[in-house]
């Protein structure tokens, strides 16, 4: 299973990559949403994570662009967030993800939700 | 002044959170066992927790600056070419991990006022170039004209608005904050 994880914030960004690969993900990643749109082309990922909050291009315009992306329709897309009120989290309902976490969160709240994702 | 209030809310949010988020994560990651207490992932803990106290600090700067309270002053040496030297020494995972080659001129600059707003919103701009670096960045003490220049060749991104707060808080302290996308200058 891989997983695309774009955060702009280096060190979460490692220490969440230590746990998914913990639990055997195969994970690829991103620092920004360009990047982010470019790799999920390229990778095909099959669960995309992206922090809202991204230099060059922001989570949300990402996946918007990933939801136009041939197979990408219906792929799960976790927003994690340090934005955390109402219409932040419907915000990003809006612009195609499939679920949303906010900052701080536990690496098992991500592994959760990306498995319940998953499964659906 | 509800923009001010709510580009400040949203930059020291989002920074608060995060630096949070990081230390739950590598904690959690140490109860699994999925690193060691000497790893050196567990540096991420210090600097973030670094970070939280300057932020918490700033974030009360900033807000003491729009809603117009007048805190007493700190006013105490401070020795400017320390501090950041300091700082990039609490920094330095988010260095390497940014591979980045950060170069600082030795040069004493020491300032006798407001050292307190200046201690605090000067790591954070420091913090700032660092993220918004890529490869590079230079620091350069200027103790004739007493500058601070912070050169970014690679930027990522334009200064984050909370930049603008910033320069006012700065200026009502006859301090003169300018930025661009490729420079931060501070002049005393």
């Amino acid at each position: 299973m891989k997983v695309l994880l774009s955060d702009d914030e280096l060190r979460l960004r490692k220490v969440i990559v230590l746990h998914l690969k913990k639990l055997n993900y195969e994970v690829i990643e991103a620092s920004n949403g360009l990047q982010a749109v470019e790799m999920a082309k390229n990778n095909n990922p099959d669960v995309i994570v992206l922090d809202i909050m991204m230099p060059e291009m922001d989570g949300l315009t990402a996946c918007r662009e990933i939801r136009k992306i041939e197979g990408f329709e219906n792929k799960p897309i976790i927003m994690l967030t340090a934005k955390a009120t109402e219409s932040d989290i419907q915000e990003g309902l809006k612009n195609g993800a499939s679920a949303y976490l906010t900052k701080p969160f536990s690496p098992k709240e991500l592994v959760d939700k990306i498995e319940e994702l998953i499964k659906k | 002044m509800k923009n001010k209030l709510t580009t400040t809310y949203n930059y020291f949010s989002h920074n608060l959170r995060t630096c949070t988020s990081t230390i739950v994560a590598t904690l959690e990651a140490l109860k699994m066992e999925i690193i060691e207490i000497d790893s050196e992932e567990m540096q991420s803990v210090y600097e973030s927790s670094y970070l939280i106290d300057i932020l918490d600090a700033s974030f009360s700067i900033c807000l003491n600056h729009i809603l117009e309270v007048n805190d007493d002053e700190l006013n105490y040496e401070l020795n400017l070419l320390n501090l950041l030297h300091k700082f990039l020494e609490e920094q330095k995972q988010l260095i390497n991990l940014s591979e980045l080659t950060v170069t600082i001129n030795d040069t004493e600059l020491t300032i006798k006022k407001g050292g307190f707003a200046i201690k605090n919103l000067l790591q954070l701009i420091l913090f700032e170039a660092i993220k918004n670096s890529s490869e590079e960045l230079h620091i350069n003490l200027d103790d004739n004209n007493n500058k601070i220049i912070i050169t970014i060749p690679k930027p990522k991104d334009n200064p984050h608005n909370i930049f603008e707060i910033f320069h006012e808080i700065f200026n009502k302290k006859g301090i003169t904050f300018n930025y661009n996308k490729n420079r931060y200058i501070l002049e005393f």
